[in-house]
């Protein structure tokens, strides 16, 4: 008892105080406008609770008055680092609502296509971690290649963010001549890039120390939370869409699913969240090759009525997205509109965690942790 | 001398300057001293533009660098490879609005930025450019340098506490843990050297390591490796004084967005800018009077001193690596103005080492420092807060101690 009264005492002699600090939506490692409010105990983090809705653009509610093609467009605006992603899901929710078939070359594009934008949304994560960490060369490595992966997108749809490259029913149309070239030109030097970006960053001394044993996601917890993709296998859970309950064609192809192995420190922690993307996309790199080496000939695209009307039924499809599972639930009254679609973001869920992983770090360490699980806003959002 | 001419009313404005100009001179012989601070003061003023100028350069120099580093271009836009950026870029400072939040202590938001420009640029006083050109030779020099380059300190925590910011104060505390911190780690290293020397002045400090065989005579080679690990201790704690990432937790921006300096715009902003470029280049030339000779030069044409090897030497791989570039990529393509240009500018700098003068040879190696210092920016992440203390109390400060011990038995029984 009186251990509490001396702590009391010496407390109103110190006069300390909890310092309430709003981190964003202007701040540059919020990836977005993103607000979190901080309650710190000087540099040590109290309590964090993120506020939400800064780029709510009410997608659910524009798909139901859409006809199910013209949604297409605004899925590229969800994750918009992985556009290819977003469109395909949404394209293999409706054919298996309305039970349309997608001609074999136009799997086999859709998968290279979805495995590259995996490529280039890692990226983009693992470069702008290397930010949030205080490094700048790194992200500046990432982008160049991203760029790469960009060009090709551009070369085949025009377009080098929102895609809307991925019709119901298959792509919008076939790979210009001489892209297979390229994207072997792109993937051959690709992986000496990977250990480069292992050198400069991965096995930095300063930043496996900032990023070892930092905010261990407890497999439990983050099942508990939702959390999927890198940021839940790393914590050692080999949960992975692509091989749990394989979509499209993937039980076609041999890849590993990348699990967290505590390398640096404990399973589960920023620095495995991190590897995970890192390995990740060599994996991809080896669904890319055997893309290529399979590539059959023939149609990209099933001829569709011009008004769709899929059958009346509901649908709930997850496909393995670069953040984790996105999934959509469609519901159609046999109307060329859906009557209600609901968009399950895996950034969303996965930030869903923090509050419940950020006590007691430090306030650099939110940083890196908010870093490593790698959310885009308009998802978050939506 | 004119007789002053009969006047009978008050004396005019003419009889006035008559007796100035008649008495001036004899004043100013008697009052020496006079002359010389306003000698002194166009000198500094001299020494506070040059510093200004080498600003930059310095921004410039690190844009283009970092951008060499990342695969970019860096600019390209203003002048011959963006060289009129250095001129752009202050023009645009200057012209930008003067901001001062409602909430600031307005007279310590105005004033910070002048304290931390005045505590840096004073430090330059000391710094023995040549043997000659030296503002004030003190005998306490190296003393001044650590204790008024502290004075940057205050204008740090005044401009975080003034701005009401909570990222801000952030940045001050964190400020004034860190420099408190790593004042000591560079005091040690700095005592180990006056050990040596004998003396607190750093013209004689820069004297001491004054020798025929040139690298041979610098400190950094004193005992080795005694000095060496001084010098690191003294670099690393450095670059923590100077806020250099990757020790720069006060402005760290994916932290707290830009630290102490957030809510300054314009010219105000810019005087933190300049201290800290002009906090860099004090480093790096005390670390060069201190270890690395001063403006003493190479004896590169001396015959088999390490110099020597190590001019030729390094001569030797560049005329090695040029050919190899030469011969596979600019020959081919018929290139040969190119390589003549080539050749013509390495003469001409290999012949300019050779005549240089001390001062130059004294801002050849502090920028040569600087960039190591723009080097490690670019390439290394930033450690936490509690890391850097850790750094700092359990590892720099023991080294620098068991250094300073070594250094004090050396110099009992090793005269």
């Amino acid at each position: 008892m009186s251990g509490i009264v001396d702590q009391v005492q010496r407390q109103k002699a110190l006069k300390t105080d909890r310092m309430t600090i709003n981190m964003g939506p202007q701040h540059p490692s919020t990836h977005g406008v993103l607000r979190l409010l901080v309650t710190t105990d000087g540099e040590i983090v109290d309590h964090v609770e993120p506020v939400i809705g800064y780029l709510h653009r009410c997608k659910e509610k524009i798909a139901e008055n859409l006809p199910y093609y013209q949604f297409m467009p605004y899925t590229d605006r969800l994750d918009y680092l992985a556009g290819m992603n977003n469109n395909w899901a949404w394209a293999m929710a409706v054919e298996k609502l309305a039970g349309v078939k997608v001609p074999e070359r136009a799997e086999y594009i859709r998968v290279m296509f979805g495995e590259l934008n995996r490529i280039a949304s890692h990226l983009v994560a693992v470069g702008t971690f290397g930010l949030d960490l205080g490094t700048f060369t790194p992200v500046l490595y990432c982008f160049h290649e991203r760029e790469k992966i960009l060009d090709l997108f551009e070369a085949t749809c025009g377009a080098r963010l929102t895609y809307n490259y991925y019709r119901i029913g298959g792509v919008a149309k076939d790979l210009p001549d001489g892209l297979v070239t390229k994207i072997r030109e792109f993937l051959d030097p690709f992986e000496k890039r990977i250990d480069e970006l292992n050198t400069l960053l991965s096995e930095n001394h300063i930043f496996v120390r900032r990023t070892a044993n930092v905010g261990v996601f407890p497999p439990a917890l983050a099942l508990d939370y939702g959390v999927t993709g890198p940021s839940l296998r790393a914590s050692g859970v080999p949960h992975d869409l692509r091989r749990a309950a394989p979509y499209s064609i993937y039980d076609r192809f041999k890849f590993e699913v990348v699990v967290g192995r505590g390398e640096k420190g404990t399973v589960g922690d920023t620095w495995d969240r991190y590897d995970c993307r890192v390995r990740e996309m060599s994996e991809s790199v080896k669904i890319v090759r055997q893309c290529l080496d399979g590539l059959p000939d023939g149609e990209v695209r099933t001829k569709l009525p011009a008004v769709f009307k899929p059958p009346k039924g509901h649908v709930l499809f997850k496909a393995e997205n670069p953040k984790g599972e996105l999934g959509y639930y469609v519901v159609s009254d046999g109307s060329p509109k859906p009557s209600r679609v609901h968009i399950r973001g895996p950034s969303f869920c996965n930030l869903s965690i923090i509050p419940a992983v950020c006590r007691g770090v430090m306030l650099a360490d939110l940083v890196a942790i908010l870093g490593s699980i790698d959310i885009v806003l308009g998802e978050v959002d939506r | 001398m004119q007789p002053v001419t009969a006047s009978v009313g008050a004396p005019d404005l003419k009889d006035r300057l008559d007796v100035l100009l008649t008495y001036l001179p004899s004043f100013l012989s008697s009052h020496g001293e006079i002359v010389s601070a306003v000698f002194l003061l166009i000198v500094a003023l001299a020494v506070l533009l040059g510093v200004s100028v080498y600003v930059c350069l310095a921004v410039w120099l690190e844009r283009k660098i970092s951008a060499d580093m990342q695969d970019r271009l860096g600019p390209m836009r203003v002048g011959w490879h963006g060289v009129v950026q250095m001129l752009v870029d202050p023009v645009k400072l200057a012209l930008k609005e003067d901001l001062c939040p409602g909430a600031a202590d307005r007279p310590f938001f105005m004033l910070a930025p002048f304290v931390v420009l005045a505590a840096s640029f004073a430090t330059f006083a000391v710094m023995p450019f040549s043997a000659a050109f030296i503002l004030a030779d003190l005998d306490i020099g190296v003393l001044y340098v650590a204790s008024v380059g502290a004075g940057v300190l205050v204008g740090l925590v005044m401009a975080g506490w003034a701005s009401n910011n909570k990222w801000a104060l952030f940045s001050a505390i964190r400020t004034i843990a860190m420099l408190v911190s790593y004042e000591i780690p560079v005091g040690l290293s700095i005592v180990t050297v006056v050990m040596m020397v004998g003396s607190l002045s750093t013209q004689k400090i820069v004297l001491a390591q004054l020798s025929d065989a040139g690298m041979a005579g610098w400190h950094l080679f004193r005992f080795p490796p005694v000095f060496m690990v001084s010098f690191l201790v003294f670099f690393i704690a450095g670059l923590a004084e100077v806020n250099r990432t990757p020790f720069d937790l006060a402005e760290a921006d994916s932290e707290l967005v830009a630290g102490f300096h957030t809510e300054y715009s314009g010219m105000r902003w810019s005087f933190f800018f300049l201290a800290e470029y002009a906090d860099m280049l004090i480093v790096s030339m005390l670390g060069t009077v201190l270890y690395l000779g001063g403006w003493a030069p190479l004896t590169v044409t001396r015959p088999l001193t390490i110099d020597f090897w190590v001019f030729w030497g390094m001569a030797a791989l560049l005329a090695w690596y040029l050919h190899w570039l030469w011969t596979r990529i600019y020959l081919p393509r018929g290139e040969y103005g190119l390589i003549v240009v080539q050749t013509a500018i390495l003469i001409a700098i290999a012949l300019a080492l050779l005549v240089v003068p001390s001062l130059a040879w004294f801002l050849i190696k502090s920028l040569a420092l600087i960039f190591v210092m723009m080097w490690l920016r670019w390439t290394l992440p930033r450690p936490r807060i509690d890391q850097l203390m850790y750094l700092c109390w359990k590892v720099l400060i023991p080294v620098a101690f068991v250094n300073l011990f070594v250094v004090g038995v050396m110099r009992l029984y090793w005269r």
